[in-house]
């Protein structure tokens, strides 16, 4: 575990959150480099399948960062973002994959400090949880052992 | 008493297609074993095949959007479609997310005893307190609405066993599920709220899903059809009982319903004018505690 | 005269690990052919499995290359070089495997298809009884029918006579040291009561394309895959690469052609509309594979009939085809 270094994938907004975590940059605020930031319009651009993608391809966790309620530069984005959000941690959960990998915070451009605390955060969150193995597990083995129909091995 | 239903269904039919307020009526019938399936009548002649009985398990509504239904209404044409309670729902929603257009389709509302499960006999889970069993939504309603109780039974027993689950042992339940899965989007096929004229799913250049029946790609469209369906599902449990593998595919969305309808007061497929569960919000109530 | 389990139990004895076994297994979704690891699981008692021989020699998802930039290389996925032997199939599948051959292994021959059904030995276990589904009487074949088998296990008072097919079913036999029955009297096969004539079919299939009654037939079809995937002469695939960043596998995977994404890859689905979906199918079994390989793509199973969610049933839909107006 100690060597286990999280990989996070951050979908940000660019009106706020992307500019957030920039300002973070500019202004030298330190935090860990364990996230990988993908710039999104909106954060009411984030479907489930963007999120599923990035744990499905190694991610252990993943950051969904908007505009505060009020302030979307498209005025109504986030709000429905919260119910998306809302249904997929439950969904997670439901599946036996912890709802805490999948962070959501609503981050200003200029909260620059902010940011950083999200990714510490986050990347304390993630160093407890550990690596996301459930999805890890799938994609060790095609087919489990148990029946196995196909004459080749796995 | 589903007998005398099944008479007035009968005349009701005949009398709308004579009178040509619909096109087609889309009902149940039965094949030349007495086994009921879907069956389109045009003319009053074919209206006399439809039935109403407790097998009559399907969710019609996946009809209305596909073809040729879909381009008659498209041209302003009228059609007539047969609902359970859960049907309906899914018609409202079909209505509220402005695929067909309230005056264009004829609902005839069935009052309905529940339906048997596939190995006959005994009442199918999803049946069990159901509250629509008197449709909330028809153009006319066939059956008596007085006295008409839930049947006995908790629909949603399977999701609160699992919820009692660890998250190792939830997660362990539905690898085994994922592995079985052949992705013949059956559950996807008969879901009337699944129209989308490109699915995700097909979606190449970006891939978001896997092509290939693996645990992995199955997974991930499960979760994604569960989540694009929240808010939207009227279980009707159409995509459990078509799947071939067995897969309790509409657990998935059961949860979410229950979980919508605590965390947001939302039922689908109630009021025709309402709001849409994905598409609005409410700036002060929506939950957001997890959001930092 | 032997029964299967017994059959089964001098296979694993003689064999060992020497050969792959497929059985039927009873899940809770019903019978599955699939790998066994001996003789206790296997479940006998069942008119026809759920899933085809087509789980057995074209998987529903096979990895044929693995690709590894680490590596620096790409590596065919070599399959297991043992032989294959299937035990329990019923004589539907069998014969339809025999189909599948000609269309697969017609020029260019699919060298891994071929390879696998070089090593496979069939060993049928012919049908005591059937359901209402079942018509394979009215496709040329037969409950206790010989098509596509290596060795016939018939059933007989007390258990089932053995009878190789062929020189790979006698070799077979000789290497597990199971012999073949003098004559003994066969239990008669049991009457599928579905019946189907398909007199007329070919000659309307080759002249009636664009015919209305397509519109008509299949109105019930939602296109969804449970036919194509569970028919054992359907064999459609389409070849998929899944890959992280760094390495990943090319695989052979089932497409349907009912799918909205089928040929996608080429250009696009050409057929556009449901009704134009379930024509194809149609004339590929009844036409297109009778015009190339000289059979018909039907055995009569009954699978699609079976397990239709919404009732469309090919016997049905044979019959109006031809015939003069809609009833």
């Amino acid at each position: 575990m100690a060597d286990f270094k999280p990989r996070i994938v951050a979908f940000l907004c660019n009106w706020c959150s992307y500019a957030g975590a920039d300002l973070a940059g500019t202004t030298r605020v330190k935090h860990r480099a364990d996230v990988r930031i993908v710039r999104v319009p909106c954060s009411g651009r984030v479907d489930v399948s963007l999120i599923m993608k990035a744990f499905e391809r190694g991610a252990d966790g993943v950051i969904v960062g908007g505009c505060h309620p009020g302030d979307c530069h498209y005025i109504t984005g986030n709000y429905t973002t919260r119910r998306r959000m809302f249904v997929l941690r439950e969904l997670l959960g439901f599946i036996g994959i912890e709802p805490e990998r999948l962070q959501v915070t609503w981050c200003s451009a200029s909260e620059g400090s902010k940011w950083a605390e999200v990714v510490e955060d986050t990347c304390k969150v993630l160093d407890s949880l550990g690596p996301l193995k459930q999805v890890k597990d799938l994609t060790e083995n095609l087919r489990s052992e148990a029946k196995e129909t196909r004459p080749s091995g796995a | 008493m589903a007998l005398e239903r099944e008479a007035a269904l009968r005349e009701k039919a005949e009398t709308l297609l004579v009178e040509g307020k619909v096109r087609l009526i889309i009902g149940y019938g039965t094949n030349a074993s007495g086994e009921v399936r879907p069956l389109v009548a045009r003319t009053s002649e074919e209206a006399r095949g439809f039935v109403w009985n407790s097998s009559c398990v399907h969710n019609l509504a996946a009809y209305l959007t596909r073809e040729p239904v879909a381009a008659m209404l498209r041209r302003g044409e009228h059609v007539g479609i047969v609902v359970k309670g859960c049907d309906a729902r899914a018609v409202v929603t079909l209505i509220q997310e402005g695929q067909i257009a309230r005056d264009q389709v004829y609902v005839i509302g069935m009052v309905c005893d529940g339906v048997t499960a596939s190995d006959g006999g005994a009442l199918a889970i999803r049946c069990g307190g159901c509250q629509v069993r008197v449709p909330l939504f028809y153009s006319d309603l066939i059956g008596d609405p007085e006295g008409i109780a839930p049947p006995p039974g908790n629909p949603l027993e399977d999701v609160a066993e699992l919820l009692a689950k660890t998250e190792h042992e939830r997660w362990a339940f539905w690898r085994a599920q994922m592995e079985k899965c052949i992705r013949c989007y059956a559950c996807r096929q008969v879901c009337p709220m699944c129209y989308c004229r490109e699915c995700v799913t097909e979606r190449s250049e970006p891939q978001w899903i896997d092509k290939a029946p693996l645990p992995r790609g199955n997974l991930a469209y499960h979760v994604i059809r569960a989540a694009h369906l929240a808010g939207r599902c009227s279980s009707c449990g159409e995509c459990t009982r078509v799947c071939p593998m067995g897969i309790p595919v509409d657990m998935l969305n059961r949860f979410l319903t229950s979980r919508i309808g605590e965390a947001f007061g939302h039922e689908c497929g109630i009021d025709c004018e309402a709001d849409l569960f994905q598409s609005s919000f409410s700036k002060d109530k929506d939950p957001e505690g997890f959001i930092r | 005269m032997i029964t299967v389990p017994e059959f089964l139990r001098r296979l694993f004895d003689a064999g060992g690990d020497e050969f792959a076994v497929f059985a039927p297994v009873a899940h809770d979704y019903g019978v599955m052919i699939e790998r066994i690891e001996g003789p206790e699981d296997v479940s006998l008692d069942h008119v026809l499995s759920k899933n085809t021989l087509k789980d057995v020699m074209l998987p529903s998802c096979e990895p044929i290359a693995r690709f590894d930039l680490a590596k620096g290389a790409v590596e065919p996925v070599a399959d297991d070089a043992r032989a294959m032997v299937v035990v329990g199939s019923r004589p539907c599948d069998a014969a339809a495997q025999a189909i599948v051959d000609k269309i697969l292994g017609g020029e260019p021959a699919d060298k891994r298809y071929m390879d696998r059904r070089e090593r496979s030995v069939m060993v049928t276990v012919a049908c005591s009884k059937c359901d209402a589904a079942c018509f394979c009487t009215s496709m040329g074949y037969g409950p206790h029918d010989e098509t596509g088998s290596d060795v016939l296990l018939l059933p007989a008072q007390g258990g089932h006579l053995v009878r190789a097919i062929t020189d790979r079913g006698r070799e077979f036999l000789a290497k597990v040291g199971i012999a073949e029955d003098q004559d003994r009297t066969v239990t008669p096969p049991p009457e599928p009561t579905r019946k189907v004539t398909t007199e007329g079919l070919k000659a309307w299939l080759d002249k009636n394309f664009d015919h209305c009654r397509w519109n008509e037939v299949s109105e019930n079809c939602l296109s969804c895959g449970i036919c194509y995937y569970l028919c054992p002469t359907c064999h459609c695939y389409d070849i998929v690469d899944e890959a992280g960043l760094t390495r990943g596998e090319r695989l052979r995977v089932w497409d349907a052609c009912s799918f909205k994404g089928f040929t996608k890859m080429a250009s696009h689905q050409p057929r556009v509309g449901r009704h134009a979906r379930y024509r194809q199918r149609i004339m590929h079994k009844f036409k297109y594979t009778v015009d190339s390989v000289g059979e018909t793509a039907c055995v009569g199973d009954g699978r699609c009939i079976r397990f239709c969610p919404v009732g469309v049933d090919i016997t049905e839909i044979l019959e109006q085809l031809p015939s003069e107006g809609k009833a």
